[in-house]
């Protein structure tokens, strides 16, 4: 039996038909079950600031008429519940529609099906952040503050379509941060490292002095850091985290339903939209990776889709709405952040794929521009076609060398015209650690990003405080 | 059961399993929201979500844990209860755990929220009147000469309640609604497509802006931005507009939060008592305005919220406390634990159009993107829009530049201009600061 069944008492035989009349006259629709469990450790200034649990638990139903989407949600996952629900969307909709095909049944097995929860019991989880503490504030004696958060979900879902495709998913997800704050006296600055995959715990038991070290890595970094340099420049973004760039720049603005609200990609399939060489994928199918899914939250099994093929944009990011919209099926990206939430087009792993140059290369041709590694983020207004993302740790470079760290500072571009100007392409390709969490219409989804090195001559502006350091 | 039953059935399945020296806080949430989207005249969905949860922390000495469900039956409050407790139980003690006691708390919740006026009582409106609203929105913003699309236009409706019951005796329920409109409104076509976004937000329906009002506004905004281009990178006057100084307003009052000072994380930590804004800055929270997005009888610990001067003349005055950072710097809690409520700064004495005609070379910026503030170190750096002062006139559309200085700095240079309106939970007038680095071509 199914966890959701055992947890409810509700079988999909049982619920089938429930939906079927949820969605009479209807094009579209689902009933969408979610059992979410989480835990977490967080010790913060020498001491456990917090251990905590909770459990999440509820259903969303959906009528998809036309253009028209009607969502009901309630934390009573029971008949009667459901019923009222289903009554309350008939009554806000119209019902002229004529159901669409099931999604494929899918396979998929891309993370382990058991929960990190109840893996480490709470003394060890404690004993963990507690050591990373000692560990940190024991290597160098600048470190004034080390807050440290050791969390695991497992996220349950269950779908059930009015056709009789009932589809299941249980997503794992661990989630290791460390926060580091140094002061010699003069100065004081804070750095990170992350760590989050869909796996069980004991990577981060058995790897967290590596992530410490990186956390130390880059707050002694920022604590050498000189005024960042203001202007339009060479960019040299590292390969990995610099991964968000694609995020931002491109990813949202071929989010099918953005694209139908105008983003400034609207009409651009078939149009060269980056240099040659250029290809960005979002791919659902990266094992244990923090963006990967089985099955979309529309029971669409996930897959690897190819967006920018040598420069030319050749497919938007589809729910199941807009594969009809637009032609040619979803692309398995319709996503929610919980059962309160309806699906819409969200992103997985994006990423662009590997060139053939030597990373050392791409810093040694470059006369003078900055270099940037990690991020704490990044934000987009895809309709106006302007991006900006936060270097966190970055270089300046000054004669193919690098000669020193600067301060962070937003980086802004024009997301029909930057990715135009890459001209060198690493072979460096990796995925980022830890990934990030996206924000789209007020819900949060776990994505993931990457690329290899590359060199953009043109199109993004550095914002630093330094506007006389640079020509 | 009703909710006042719920939680104290919960606090007694954890005061049994704890003991009696244990001090325990329940919890409960309890929201409805219905929200309706148009795109082009048309409706796009309707969204109706009824949901709850319940919180626990339990206390024993000062070791704490906390759990949250919104599972509500009996077992699973059993269940809660018992392992919220078997988890204090082996969690080291804190010296932050605490629950307010006797004294600490308020006893007149009902009076004050009462005064607070946060309910609004006439009866939701259903999906089609939402639909009304977001279309009469949508269709004036579409109206305006040069507007050529909206992303989103929306239409809210929240209605919460909270309940918190503790074994020290604190005892509140409170309701309160909120109506929130807004819309994303496009001008331009293809590569030159220009945005603005635009919201009104109120404890009652009757209250929000007129819609078409909004609608027209923004779309018109979207279009004054046509044509905008970088510009060359220097040092120049910015002026903050109004809509955007609440972003400065929230990254000052992170500053002055009592843990990050007591914790050395914030670059204001040695700074009470000493100038942080220029001479004539006021800076004020104010719990008790009524309907107020930002009012509350008390913080979450139960400590009475009363107004309360933050920045007087440029000099800081207090610290943001809970009843934690409060025993930490051993001070009183001001009651903040949850952070600041209404906060605003006083309007200066000159106009807006004067701060303006005082400007040689400058950019007045009205939109903001990224996030990228240290409060560590006070450095600033961000996206922006606007448009470009010279010789004390407003000239041509600004986009694709980035703004960055030192928070520290900015403060102590802020001119206020004299037009505060206090509309959101965050409000400040627009404000004028010398010496910023723009990066552009």
């Amino acid at each position: 039996m199914h966890s959701i069944e055992k947890l409810t008492g509700l079988s999909g035989d049982m619920l089938i038909p429930l939906v079927a009349t949820a969605t009479k006259g209807a094009d579209d629709g689902e009933l969408f079950i979610e059992n979410a469990i989480s835990e977490q450790v967080v010790i913060d200034d020498g001491q456990i600031k917090s251990t905590a649990f909770s459990n999440s638990m509820g259903f969303g139903l959906r009528r998809v008429v036309g253009e028209f989407q009607a969502y009901a949600c309630s934390n009573d996952i029971t008949i009667d519940q459901i019923k009222k629900s289903a009554a309350e969307l008939a009554l806000a909709s119209p019902s002229n529609g004529t159901l669409a095909e099931a999604p494929k049944v899918g396979n998929l097995s891309l993370y382990p099906a058991v929960s990190p929860l109840g893996e480490y019991d709470l003394p060890s989880r404690i004993k963990l952040v507690q050591d990373v503490d000692a560990y940190i504030r024991g290597k160098d004696n600048r470190v004034r503050q080390v807050q440290v958060t050791l969390s695991a979900n497992v996220q349950d879902v269950m779908i059930v379509r009015p056709d009789g495709h009932v589809a299941t998913d249980m997503r794992p997800m661990v989630v290791f941060i460390i926060v580091v704050t140094m002061d010699d006296g003069t100065r004081s600055e804070t750095g990170m490292a992350k760590y989050s995959r869909r796996e069980s715990y004991k990577n981060i038991f058995a790897n967290w002095q590596s992530i410490a070290d990186e956390a130390l890595r880059q707050t002694d970094v920022l604590m050498q850091s000189i005024p960042c340099p203001a202007g339009e420049m060479h960019v040299i973004l590292a390969k990995g985290d610099s991964g968000v760039l694609f995020h931002e720049a491109v990813g949202h603005g071929i989010e099918a339903d953005l694209i139908r609200t105008g983003s400034s990609f609207s009409g651009m399939i078939g149009k060269q939209v980056a240099s040659k060489g250029v290809t960005v994928i979002d791919d659902g199918t990266i094992e244990g990776s923090r963006g990967s899914i089985n099955i979309d939250d529309e029971g669409t099994p996930t897959e690897k889709t190819v967006l920018i093929e040598d420069g030319i944009l050749v497919n938007y990011m589809k729910d199941r709405f807009h594969g009809r919209f637009y032609g040619g099926g979803s692309t398995g990206n319709g996503r929610r952040q919980t059962y309160r939430h309806r699906p819409i087009v969200r992103m997985r792993n994006t990423f662009m794929e590997n060139g053939d140059m030597n990373p050392d290369d791409i810093i040694a041709n470059t006369k003078r521009g900055v270099y940037a590694v990690a991020y704490s983020g990044g934000q987009v207004d895809p309709m106006a076609g302007t991006f900006v993302f936060q270097a966190t740790e970055a270089y300046l470079v000054e004669n193919g060398k690098i000669v020193a760290p600067v301060k962070g500072a937003t980086l802004i571009g024009s997301c029909r015209e930057a990715l135009k100007n890459i001209d060198l392409i690493g072979n460096d390709f990796s995925l980022e650690e830890a990934g990030g969490t996206c924000g789209k219409s007020g819900q949060g989804a776990p994505v993931n990003d990457g690329m290899p090195t590359i060199r953009l001559t043109a199109g993004i502006t550095v914002g630093g405080t330094d506007a006389e350091g640079i020509q | 059961m009703n909710d006042q039953q719920i939680c104290k059935t919960l606090l007694g399945y954890a005061q049994t399993e704890a003991g009696v020296n244990a001090k325990v806080k329940v919890t409960l949430n309890k929201s409805e929201k219905k929200a309706v989207s148009v795109l082009a005249g048309n409706p796009q969905s309707y969204d109706n979500s009824q949901t709850r949860s319940i919180q626990l922390t339990v206390i024993i000495g000062q070791q704490k844990a906390s759990a949250a469900s919104e599972d509500l039956s009996d077992t699973a409050l059993r269940t809660l209860a018992k392992e919220t407790v078997a988890m204090a139980k082996v969690t080291p003690a804190n010296k932050d755990a605490i629950i307010a006691n006797k004294g600490e708390y308020i006893t007149d919740a009902e009076m004050r929220s009462k005064a607070l006026d946060l309910f609004d009582n006439t009866p939701m409106p259903n999906a089609a009147t939402l639909q009304t609203m977001a279309k009469t929105m949508e269709a004036a913003a579409l109206a305006v000469d040069g507007a050529t699309g909206c992303e989103s236009a929306e239409v809210t409706a929240f209605s919460t309640s909270i309940s918190i019951l503790t074994s020290e005796g604190f005892d509140i329920s409170l309701s309160e609604t909120f109506y929130d409109a807004g819309l994303g409104a496009i001008a331009g076509t293809d590569n030159s497509q220009t945005t603005k976004y635009g919201d009104t937000a109120k404890r009652y329906v009757a209250d929000l802006e007129d819609l078409a009002k909004l609608g027209r506004e923004t779309a018109e905004k979207a279009v004054a931005k046509q044509g905008a281009e970088s510009i060359k990178s220097g040092k120049m006057t910015i002026l903050f507009d109004r809509e955007v100084t609440p972003t400065l307003l929230r990254m000052f009052s992170s500053a002055i939060n009592g843990m990050a000072v007591d914790k050395g994380m914030t670059f204001l930590k040695d700074s009470m008592g000493k100038k942080v804004f220029a001479d004539n800055i006021t800076i004020v929270d104010d719990p008790t305005i009524p309907r107020g997005l930002g009012s509350t009888p008390c913080d979450s610990q139960g400590v009475a919220s009363e107004p309360m001067t933050l920045v007087a003349d440029g000099t800081l005055k207090t610290w943001i406390l809970g009843l934690a950072a409060a025993k930490r710097l051993s001070l009183t809690s001001n009651g903040r634990a949850d952070g600041t409520t209404n906060m605003y700064m006083r309007a200066g004495t000159i106009s807006r159009d004067e701060l303006i005609a005082s400007v040689d070379d400058g950019i007045l910026i009205t939109d903001m993107i990224g996030h990228s503030v240290n409060i560590t170190t006070g450095d600033f750096s961000r996206g922006a829009e606007g448009f470009i002062i010279k010789n004390g006139k407003i000239t041509k559309p600004v986009s694709e530049i980035t703004i960055a200085g030192n928070l520290k700095d900015m403060f102590l240079n802020m001119v206020p201009a004299d037009d505060l309106k206090i509309e959101y939970s965050t409000n400040a007038p627009t404000v004028k600061i010398d010496g910023m680095t723009v990066a552009g071509k």
